[in-house]
């Protein structure tokens, strides 16, 4: 007889990659939703960790041009001193 | 043991976003560049995603994983939920161009972080294809039905392929331990 729990993680597993690599539809969110309900603590962003793994793996870094640097420079340092931080 | 830089914009160091910018503007970019055709929406989604890496810089664990590995995270998902809002349709020959870079190529980026070795070395470890259709759909958010296409794959091969790519990816990183179970086969 197979283990629930296995099953439970291998669906999860399944349906948080599908979600990172193309999205999932209503049904499929519905369904990804109840099985997080099952299992709370499971550890959500891991795919999109490995996704980003993909990424790093593959881009080729181009500087920030230098004006898009200065807007978002000043918006940071705006953004932190008027939140106090996180 | 001093705090990271993210740490630091969460404790309101207005210094250590500029050397947040200087450290991950190149890549937040480069990543970017790729999901946006146009410069202006490159830009846009720029200032976006840095906006949500300080807002969110009190959420980063350095326990759970690298600094740059969140901030691609962050930028990743942003960048694909502004792609999919769009659905705009890309040049698949540029595409396949891109995904194809080799080796040789990668030696010529100017910034190549030790995270980006080993995120290299990780990737080398799935099979081709998987690491074919991972490129098409997270670099460039194609769809199942672009990347059939694109490559000629039928189209639950293209589901499959993602799966076992990401779920061996997330187990090479060692996330079964963080999420309390094992990464498991398909």
């Amino acid at each position: 007889m197979s283990d629930p729990w296995q099953s439970t993680e291998r669906r999860l597993l399944k349906l948080l990659a599908d979600r990172t690599a193309f999205g999932l539809n209503r049904a499929e969110e519905r369904e990804l939703q109840q099985l997080l309900g099952v299992v709370p603590d499971f550890d959500t962003e891991s795919m999109e960790r490995a996704a980003a793994t993909v990424q790093l793996a593959s881009t080729p870094i181009e500087p920030l041009p230098p004006a898009v640097h200065a807007r978002i420079r000043a918006c940071g340092r705006r953004q932190v001193r008027s939140s106090g931080g996180g | 043991m001093p705090l990271c830089l993210l740490q630091r914009v969460a404790a309101a160091d207005a210094d250590a976003v500029d050397e947040c910018l200087a450290k991950y503007g190149g890549l937040v970019w480069s990543l970017a560049r790729r999901l946006c055709p146009r410069h202006e929406d490159a830009e846009d989604a720029v200032q976006e995603i840095f906006v949500e890496i300080w807002r969110n810089a009190g959420k980063f664990d350095p326990e759970i994983a690298s600094e740059v590995t969140y901030i691609t995270m962050i930028a990743r998902r942003r960048l694909i939920d502004r792609y999919r809002r769009r659905q705009r349709d890309l040049d698949i020959a540029v595409l396949e161009e891109s995904a194809a870079a080799s080796p040789a190529e990668h030696e010529r980026w100017t910034e190549v972080s030790e995270e980006a070795a080993r995120a290299r070395e990780l990737m080398q470890q799935l099979r081709p294809v998987e690491r074919q259709v991972l490129e098409l759909s997270v670099n460039h958010g194609l769809s199942q039905t672009q990347i059939a296409e694109a490559t000629n794959l039928p189209l639950g091969s293209v589901k499959t392929h993602a799966r076992r790519g990401l779920i061996k990816l997330r187990k090479l990183l060692g996330m079964e331990s963080a999420g309390g179970v094992t990464g498991g086969g398909l």
